[in-house]
């Protein structure tokens, strides 16, 4: 199903905007994401459009500048913030990533036993010093 | 030498939805050296090209109108997106855009799942639905109209293809129809499962299209039981659609020419819309004016009239205020006659049987007639006037009879009814006769239900009983 209106963002859509803090136009952002991603993440025509006409009915970009058939555009404030909650939303994933693949049995029993930091103390695998990273 | 041909106008079925199925169609056609042209609704156009591989995608605009100017300038900035990615326009319809690549790595057009089928379950709400709705509503029409004859006139209602066959024929249309929306609903449904699992869409399956293909062929050879069944001969059948279609098509056609002028001029949408459904109302009212103005023009010139299959001569009459009156005589087979009744001898009887008949049922629509005018009749010449109605199903039978008796109007002002005579006099199972205020009148409805067998006959005089006889015997032999 589609998202609610861009409470989170898909890979295309994170790209897209983070392109347009600084002014580019619709081919630029094809060939940025490209470069950003090493390929990675390819942006195709069709999609980028939606995005775009999603974007500027949403008030997440503004265009800047027609020069003929060329249009411009940059991210608004309401971008910005939708681009900084889709960032804490994956650092939040990213930070679990490491605590629960770091020392897993350590990090689970903290969650079964709604451990305090003493009694993390009495984790007997993991190394003195690694359950500060938790 | 033969010319070689460099267009290929063909008929294409493919549903608006069928992404998957267009963009194989598409590639095949290239590899065997048409490209797509142009994209109409049923006619597609390819132009001969080298045979090569080519990749075609297809994608909705669903914002697009049919009425907006051509291209619409976000058009435009989407062909341009699309042409930097290498895919280049090959033709655009409806909200329908079709792109062609000889890359043989392309970026794909679309690359985000959930924003593809976001837009396209937007483009079908606003084509697809649309479309089965009205298609939906058109025959809820045809099955009330039938409905509403079935009550009123169940013996006409089962003897006429026309009334019978439509509710088929949009039956048909309407299993048509569902079977090819259904695929994309079941598509859009495990489009959904895959996205919301992070999945890419899966392609569009069209399990049912040889079935659908069938009905549609079904549909269309019901109009051959249709005209053959009717009443009307095929002249009048030809003149009918003549008169009927040639001002649809051209009111269709002159509406969809000032659309596409209007769009080429860069007209407004609403305004298009504004002028073209104006051309199309006037168009028909002025078309319908036309054929009436035709009509009646031919009928009073004589240049042709509806039911004249059959007139063997047409007799002038001289009026006693001047002029003439023209008498159309027809020379069907009756299977009774007067003159199986009476002494009488009468050269300017119209003798005519019009039939009409289903696989439901069968109806003679019998008359003898003298000339009616007043100047003309003979008031000494005895006419008859009776409806066979013949059934092979004993539930249509009970159903025909049960409405034939209940025909009966009384009032404190009026008392029409059937009362119960001897059947055995006319050769049948069960047979009545009509009452008016208490008096018998010189019609009777027979019945035989050995055979399925309603009859509804009027005599112009007072039968005796061994006219009675005679008439049984012929009509229920």
């Amino acid at each position: 199903m589609p998202r609610e209106k861009f409470q989170t963002l898909t890979e295309q859509m994170f790209y897209v905007l983070l392109c347009l803090q600084n002014e580019c136009c619709g081919t630029d952002i094809m060939t940025m994401v490209g470069g950003m991603t090493q390929g990675r993440i390819q942006i195709g025509p069709g999609t980028l459009y939606t995005l775009l006409e999603k974007f500027l009915e949403a008030g997440m970009i503004e265009e800047t500048k027609v020069e003929g058939r060329k249009r411009s555009y940059r991210i608004t404030p309401e971008g910005i913030h939708a681009l900084d909650a889709e960032f804490q939303r994956i650092t939040a994933l990213a930070d679990d990533y490491r605590r629960f693949t770091a020392y897993p049995q350590a990090a689970l029993a903290v969650l079964k036993e709604g451990g305090t930091d003493d009694e993390k103390g009495k984790d007997r695998t993991a190394p003195a010093g690694a359950l500060s990273v938790l | 030498m033969k010319k070689e041909k460099t267009e290929l106008r063909r008929l294409e079925r493919f549903p608006f939805y069928d992404f998957t199925g267009i963009e194989t169609h598409l590639q095949n056609m290239a590899a065997r050296g048409w490209l797509l042209k142009e994209r109409g609704g049923t006619f597609w156009t390819y132009q001969k090209i080298p045979p090569q591989k080519l990749t075609f995608a297809v994608s909705y605009l669903p914002d697009l109108s049919e009425f907006d100017p051509q291209p619409t300038d976000s058009q435009q900035l989407y062909y341009e997106l699309c042409e930097s990615a290498g895919w280049i326009l090959v033709a655009s319809w409806n909200k329908m855009q079709i792109f062609c690549t000889s890359n043989p790595n392309p970026i794909p057009l679309e690359t985000d799942p959930p924003t593809r089928l976001e837009t396209i379950e937007k483009a079908m709400n606003r084509s697809l639905l649309p479309n089965l709705f009205a298609i939906l509503l058109l025959i809820g029409v045809q099955f009330w109209n039938f409905g509403n004859q079935l009550i009123n006139n169940p013996m006409r209602a089962l003897s006429n293809s026309v009334t019978v066959m439509m509710p088929l024929i949009f039956a048909l249309l309407l299993a048509v129809h569902l079977l090819e929306a259904l695929p994309y609903f079941l598509w859009l449904f495990r489009s959904r499962r895959a996205v919301a699992g992070g999945g890419v869409l899966p392609p569009i399956q069209r399990p049912f299209r040889i079935l659908s293909n069938t009905l549609l062929v079904a549909a269309i050879a019901c109009f051959i039981p249709m005209v053959c069944g009717n009443e009307l001969g095929l002249g009048d059948w030809i003149r009918t659609m003549i008169l009927v279609f040639i001002p649809i098509f051209s009111v269709t056609w002159l509406a969809g020419c000032v659309k596409e002028d209007l769009r080429e001029h860069k007209v407004s949408r609403r305004k298009n819309q504004i002028i073209t459904i104006s051309t199309a109302v006037i168009g028909t009212v002025a078309a319908m004016a036309l054929i009436l103005y035709i009509t009646i023009m031919g009928l009073i010139s004589g240049l042709f009239q509806l039911g004249d299959e059959g007139i063997v001569k047409t007799v002038e009459i001289p009026l006693s205020q001047g002029g003439v009156y023209k008498w159309d005589m027809y020379h069907d087979t009756l299977p009774l006659y007067a003159e199986d009744l009476t002494d009488v001898n009468y050269d300017m009887y119209s003798y005519e049987n019009r039939r009409s008949q289903t696989l439901l049922a069968s109806l003679q629509d019998v008359r003898q007639d003298a000339p009616p005018h007043r100047d003309a009749i003979d008031r000494d010449v005895p006419e008859l006037r009776y409806e066979i109605f013949e059934t092979p199903f004993s539930a249509v039978f009970r159903y025909v009879l049960h409405h034939a008796r209940n025909d009966e109007f009384i009032t404190d002002f009026e008392q029409d009814e059937w009362r119960e005579v001897d059947a055995s006099a006319w050769n049948c199972t069960q047979a009545w006769q009509r009452y008016s205020m208490g008096e018998p009148s010189h019609r009777y409805l027979l019945a035989d239900s050995e055979t399925g067998t309603l009859i509804d006959i009027y005599f112009y005089w007072d039968p005796t009983e061994e006219q009675i006889r005679i008439a049984g015997k012929k009509l229920f032999s």
